[in-house]
């Protein structure tokens, strides 16, 4: 009976043969432009990049690994080629508004020349202007008009010293001032010699004084307007002189800038400041002397241009990828220099983001680093909904600052963006996130998997070809790639499936060219692949062999030969960083009279989880509605997976928990020397599980330690026989016959492997015949629910007795 | 600078003047590329204490309103203080330079106090307020120095030369009397060929104080040499000098 669910070797495994390829090595095949298996992807990807509505940007979704940023940036590399080449922008200085820099628009390569243009005009006003000053021309003018100022204040100071002098009276600089005093001999008439006057002589004196000191008074107060005044002949000379020097040196640059009209306006306004401050021109060569650093230093820092984006090198569109997405990378910041303690900025501290760069072309990103990076993603949708860049630090954004800071003029922006990440985040920001629907109107989802059939695995070969010549590895020979190929299928665990996880493909390449390299050969054959797959496995399987070792050891208990009733080995899967790998589990389970009370022990003690408890369930519902429709279940019966001591999640043993609740209840016994795994539904049929070929492995690993006997297999869903990729070594054992590995499609199945028993049909009586398993079980069940009933009847009897009793002795009592 | 062998002492004259520093620095370095010595002098001006003690003594100070009284006694105080920022910075100065300099205070009348120290000093120079309010002296500008006599030419020449080099893209400003102007200029030429110094000379029809503020006063300069040993050059034209320039003036013996 067993011998009929025992699959073929040939379906355990697929197994490329390598003379389907019609090359020797990978030399011969052509490079490979497109992603395997992404048809669908590049098409959503072709779409979103290609229609120019707002919204319509795009997000890229699958694992890491399949290939996304490699896809994306192709195509994108190849459509921005023939697109064109985006405009250039430079922020200057705001004259009128210092703090709110004006941005200026420029066709591709001109922010450049206009810095050069800039940085060349300032040093050629620093010699033309300071030539001007010293033309002879302007130093008589200038001379002039500070003349006319002496003279002036001479002559008023001349004609009060002269009606002084008339007196006997000179005038005199004092510390703070003037003041006028009396001459004798030429000299300032000592006191005493003042005293010795006679009164008239000396209230004379006083009177004169104090009507020259009138006079004096009023001079001094005209100074200031006469100083005044001169410094406006001086300021409105110097404006002049200036003027002339820099109007030829500016109208060369509107020449040259004709046809942009805002670099015209900005060269106006430069014009009009430089003529406002000419002196600083005219010191700029003298040394520092003051010990601020801010002082008496004339900054040309505002005649500057700071190019933001410079696409004079640029070749079409272009494609940033900003790898490190965080708020200020993205949108621009404006940074800060410290001067005497003090956080000082100008416009040309302002640098560019990841969007300004991007601005005209594409900005792909890393959706998960977006989006933990603080602000980032809240910054992403705020520019792209305003469609403009505004620069402004988080702290203003959030309005948690309120110190002086620069706010750049915003700069309008034409991009499309591709965030690239897992698909739980696409559902989850699509959930949660009104904005995503939005603004990211397309996706573009990658396929973990493709069909296996002749083309994609020429696709496939196509591509390690690909791989190996750009990485400048050894040639692949057909061998290599076939097994190459069965990995592919293995990693996906479906030998119909392709996986198409090319990270993964490609380390094997690497590797595999690593194992060839050291044994000195110049191509890559199956049997390096072989090694890589084998050094990978070794790599990282230091716990799978310690878990063999307890069993071996018997610390573990799992028995491997035998029967026992209420007993059987299950199978369970760990997966622990990169590797997977199976491992037996011994499954328990105990039945007495009692109230339809299956406990699952892992769920009593929380190490069960949800869906391993609806397992459970779901074998209760099944046990009812085979075995007793017409009776109450009188069975208590508990469940446990030995020797676990972690969290059990998953359905997969439960048909290797039903398996060994029938046997408890039944007490067939089950043979030791095979294994199950298979989730069950309420109808005893039997559900594919994951992780198919670890578990068979993992249990083929102890039965072979412990030596093959021909009795050792394992019963697998029949759904899963299109899974199996098994190691060579497995399907070896069971081409000789040493393993065993049984397909099953419902309980009925797996009891009669397991007990060597038929599992057996109602009759027209609804009756199962006898020395079949189901018989046997429902036979037990009728049998505790008889029981059951008898013992209850017992009890009833037994009370009505001692209600008897009790009411004779009261009556004696009375 | 090497020749200029004679000078061998140097005084300089400073009161609380805007460019006393400059010149206190200028006489440090003159010291130092002579191998002079260097004596600082404050002169307490007797006539500003003769006039504080008068009765009926005003001053009145630009930006207020009205004449403020003064008294000796708060005149002694300025003079005070004035003398102790002056000797602070003479201090501060010498230790800068790690020169030995002897410090003094005199009282009396400026002019004479100056004539007399220029006697008994090789080299003076000397700072003094003006009486005009005018723009400050700019620390960069020419030096002027005033030649009347030929033999007198490697004596004063030497030395305006050094305080011109401190920026030399000014230069010295040469007032030659018109009478014997181009003796004077070629020589001066010959002399300062290879000194890395430009010279522009004006000719001066009158050697009087008035010309020569004029001449000064279109030039941007900022300090004036002048020779008190020159026969060209009469004492009262220099006490007329020094009673009214705005720069520092240097005497030379």
């Amino acid at each position: 009976m067993s011998s009929d669910k025992a699959l073929d070797p040939k379906q355990l495994c697929w197994q490329c043969n390598p003379d389907q390829f019609s090359f020797n090595t990978t030399d011969e095949l052509e490079d490979l432009t497109d992603a395997v298996g992404q048809e669908r992807a590049l098409e959503s990807v072709r779409f979103g990049m290609g229609i120019r509505r707002p919204g319509y940007n795009l997000f890229v979704m699958g694992p890491a690994g399949m290939g996304r940023h490699t896809l994306v940036r192709r195509y994108l590399e190849k459509k921005s080629a023939h697109e064109e080449v985006p405009d250039d922008w430079c922020y200057v200085h705001n004259f009128e508004h210092a703090h709110k820099p004006n941005a200026i628009r420029l066709p591709p390569g001109r922010a450049s020349s206009l810095e050069n243009d800039m940085i060349q005009l300032v040093e050629d006003l620093k010699s033309a202007i300071p030539t001007a000053f010293e033309a002879e021309d302007y130093r008589l003018r200038s001379q002039e008009i500070e003349d006319e100022f002496r003279e002036r204040q001479e002559k008023a100071f001349n004609s009060i010293q002269k009606e002084a002098e008339e007196h006997a009276i000179t005038l005199m600089r004092t510390p703070g001032g003037f003041s006028f005093a009396p001459l004798r001999d030429g000299k300032v008439m000592k006191p005493e010699e003042f005293d010795k006057l006679p009164e008239k002589e000396r209230e004379k004196i006083e009177t004169i004084i104090d009507t020259l000191q009138e006079s004096l008074q009023t001079v001094v107060d005209q100074m200031p307007l006469w100083a005044k005044e001169t410094r406006e002949k001086i300021r409105e000379l110097n404006r002049e002189v200036t003027s002339y020097a820099v109007s030829s040196l500016i109208d060369q640059l509107r020449e040259r800038y004709l046809e942009l009209q805002e670099v015209i306006r900005y060269l106006d306004d430069v014009q009009q400041d430089v003529v406002d401050n000419s002196s600083d021109f005219l010191h700029s060569g003298e040394e520092r002397t003051s010990v601020f650093l801010s002082e008496n230093v004339p900054s040309f820092n505002r005649y500057m241009v700071n190019v933001l984006v410079d696409n004079s090198c640029t070749e079409g569109a272009p494609v940033i990828y900003e790898d490190n997405p965080v708020f200020n990378n993205l949108v621009g910041r404006v940074e800060h220099q410290s001067q005497m303690g003090m956080l000082i900025t100008d416009f040309t501290l302002i640098k560019s983001g990841a969007l300004h760069r991007a601005n005209g072309g594409y900005l792909v990103l890393d959706a998960n680093k977006v989006l933990t990076s603080p602000y980032a993603w809240e910054g992403l949708k705020r520019i792209l909904f305003s469609n403009e860049v505004r620069i402004e630090s988080l702290g203003q954004a959030l309005s948690l600052i309120s110190t002086m800071s620069l706010e750049p003029e915003s700069i309008p922006l034409d991009i499309k963006v591709v965030l690239i990440g897992d698909r739980y985040l696409y559902y989850l920001l699509y959930e949660y996130d009104q904005d995503m629907a939005e603004l990211f109107k397309v996706e573009a989802d990658f396929e973990n998997a493709i069909d296996r059939n002749e083309e994609s695995s020429m696709l496939l070969a196509r591509f390690i070809a690909t791989q190996v010549r750009s990485e400048e590895m050894l040639a692949f020979d057909r061998t290599a790639v076939a097994r190459v190929l069965e990995n592919c299928s293995r990693v996906e665990e479906d030998s119909k499936k392709f996986s198409t996880h090319m990270q993964g493909l490609t380390d094997l390449l690497r590797e595999s060219d690593y194992w060839a390299r050291d044994a000195g050969k110049n191509t890559v054959s199956a049997d390096d692949v072989q090694q890589a797959i084998n050094a990978q496995l070794r790599r990282s399987d230091r716990i799978h062999k310690n878990m063999l070792e307890s069993i071996e050891r018997g610390i573990t208990l799992i028995d491997t030969e035998g029967e026992k009733s209420g007993q059987i080995n299950g199978l369970t899967v760990i997966e622990l960083g990169g590797m997977m790998f199976g491992q037996p589990s011994r499954i328990t389970a105990t039945a007495r009279m009692g109230e339809n009370e299956i406990t699952d022990i892992e769920n009593e003690v929380e190490l069960g989880g949800a869906i391993h408890s609806k397992g459970m369930l779901i074998l209760t519902a099944f046990l009812g509605s085979r075995y007793a429709r017409e009776y109450p279940i009188s069975v208590s019966a508990s469940v446990t997976f030995e020797q676990s001591y972690g969290q059990v999640e998953g359905d997969s043993a439960s048909m290797g928990e039903l398996c060994a609740l029938l046997s408890a209840i039944s007490k067939l016994p089950l043979k030791q020397s095979i294994a199950i795994t298979g989730s069950v539904n309420q109808h005893g049929q039997v559900q594919a599980i994951g992780g198919i070929n670890e578990k068979i492995e993992g249990y083929f690993d102890v039965c072979s330690a412990r030596g093959l006997n021909g009795e050792h297999g394992v019963i697998i869903p029949d759904s899963n026989i299109q899974h199996l990729m098994l190691r060579h070594d497995v399907v070896d054992a069971v081409k000789q016959g040493k393993f065993n590995i049984y397909a099953m499609t419902s309980v009925d199945d797996a009891l009669e492997i397991l007990t060597g028993l038929p599992a057996g049909e109602r009759d027209e009586h609804g009756e199962y015949p006898e020395g079949t398993i189901n018989y046997a079980i429902e036979s037990a069940l009728k049998y505790m629910a008889e029981m059951k009933r008898e013992y209850n009847e017992g009890k009833d009897k037994h009370r009505e007795e001692e209600v008897e009793q009790g009411s004779e002795t009261e009556e004696a009592h009375d | 600078m090497t020749d200029t062998a004679g000078i061998k002492n140097i005084l300089v004259a400073l009161d609380s003047a805007d460019d006393s520093l400059a010149l206190l620095e200028s006489a440090m370095q003159l010291a130092n590329s002579l191998q002079a010595s260097l004596e600082g002098m404050f002169i307490e001006d007797a006539a500003l204490l003769n006039l504080a003690s008068l009765p009926f003594a005003r001053e009145i100070v630009p930006g207020t309103r009205g004449a403020r009284s003064l008294s000796s006694v708060s005149m002694e105080r300025t003079i005070k203080s004035q003398r102790e920022q002056v000797q602070q910075m003479f201090s501060r100065i010498s230790a800068e330079a790690h020169m030995q300099c002897h410090f003094s205070s005199v009282r009396g009348e400026v002019l004479d106090e100056v004539l007399s120290a220029s006697t008994k000093n090789d080299l003076l120079l000397v700072s003094r307020r003006s009486r005009f309010i005018r723009k400050p002296v700019a620390r960069a500008g020419k030096v002027a120095v005033v030649c009347t006599d030929e033999t007198r030419i490697e004596k004063i020449l030497p030395i305006a030369i050094d305080l011109a080099l401190k920026n030399n893209q000014y230069g010295l400003l040469v007032l030659l009397p018109e009478e014997n102007a181009v003796e004077l200029q070629t020589r001066i030429d010959a002399f300062i060929q290879n000194k890395k110094i430009k010279a522009e000379y004006v000719l001066m029809d009158k050697m009087n104080a008035a010309s020569l503020h004029y001449a000064t006063g279109r030039e941007n300069t900022r300090m004036m040499v002048l020779d008190t040993g020159s026969a060209g050059l009469d004492g009262n034209v220099i006490r007329a000098i020094l009673a009214d320039c705005h720069f520092p003036v240097v005497l030379v013996r």
